[in-house]
């Protein structure tokens, strides 16, 4: 992850086994099953980082990237 | 002193245990050191290979991590900007006690350890300064064991948030629950588990991608602190 992450679901391209179960799960249509048949983030916008992309997966390809921030600071 | 080396001098004025070192004898250090970039993933140096020398972080996040056999990622410890590390290795030139992989994109230098060494010869109030650093770290080291011994995983998760927002060097520019987990010795999912668990004591919310700290007294209760 380098300095600019973007705050999207990371999919890891080389563990990705491309079932599709995220993209069936995710309930604001954020995936997509690319033509090399791995996961990506089609729509970023549209993530609510539900987490379930996360937790779904069966090879613990997919991350969300978190920010630890104190309340006080936002 | 080549200009190049100019920066190290900079950033061994900035680790804590040197403070106190004259420049002259920082400026022996810094000479023949190398500057090495690092992109985010790639990996610095492994365990069990020859002694990589001493590094100095100048920009960027390290975690150094072992690895079971089986391939589960144990995280001993995060680095950050102005920190040193692998000091075991370039003290005794064993092989590295454990693999160094560049979390962020890395500005680093490298200092061998016959260099290392040397400088510790021939100052002793370096030496003395690098067995303070390595009495730091072992304290630490003994916190980590009594944590996986004697805490729950909240408890540990707690002290995490806490080091996060009270060490700025240790904070990282993003986290995952799979990496709190390797550094806590759990499963991502006990890490949920814990998280929804500090959010209903009210220590802490979720902002879509922030972990926010509510409340830092709360936050430093779970974590027995």
């Amino acid at each position: 992850m380098n300095d600019m992450t973007i705050w999207t679901p990371q999919i890891d391209d080389e563990v990705c086994t491309g079932c599709g179960d995220c993209v069936d799960a995710c309930p604001t249509d954020v995936l997509e099953l690319f033509t090399t048949n791995v996961a990506a983030v089609a729509d970023p916008e549209a993530c609510n980082y539900c987490g379930i992309c996360e937790s779904i997966c069966p090879v613990e390809a997919i991350s969300l990237p978190y920010q630890i921030v104190l309340g006080s600071d936002i | 002193m080549s200009e190049d080396s100019i920066p190290l001098l900079k950033l061994l004025q900035r680790i804590p245990s040197f403070f106190h070192i004259s420049e002259i004898h920082l400026k022996r250090l810094a000479e023949g050191a190398i500057c090495r970039s690092f992109s985010a993933g790639q990996i610095i140096f492994l365990e069990g290979e020859g002694s990589a020398g001493l590094w100095g972080l100048e920009k960027g996040h390290v975690k150094l991590y072992k690895l079971s056999p089986e391939g589960q990622e144990y995280i001993l410890r995060f680095v950050g900007p102005g920190e040193a590390f692998n000091e075991l290795a370039a003290l005794d030139n064993a092989p590295n006690a454990a693999s160094a992989m560049a979390v962020t994109d890395v500005e680093a230098w490298v200092i061998s350890g016959e260099v290392f060494n040397r400088a510790l010869q021939e100052d002793h109030e370096l030496s003395l300064a690098v067995i303070q650093g390595l009495v730091g770290r072992m304290r630490a080291l003994t916190v980590q064991v009594e944590d996986l011994a004697l805490r729950t995983v909240t408890a540990r998760l707690a002290r995490f948030l806490v080091e996060q927002i009270e060490d700025p060097a240790l904070a990282h520019p993003a986290v995952t629950r799979a990496l709190i987990a390797n550094y806590l010795a759990t499963t991502p999912e006990s890490i949920s588990r814990s998280l929804r668990a500090l959010e209903i004591a009210g220590a802490i919310s979720f902002n879509r991608h922030r972990i926010v700290i509510t409340d830092l007294e709360v936050l430093r209760q779970q974590a027995q602190l």
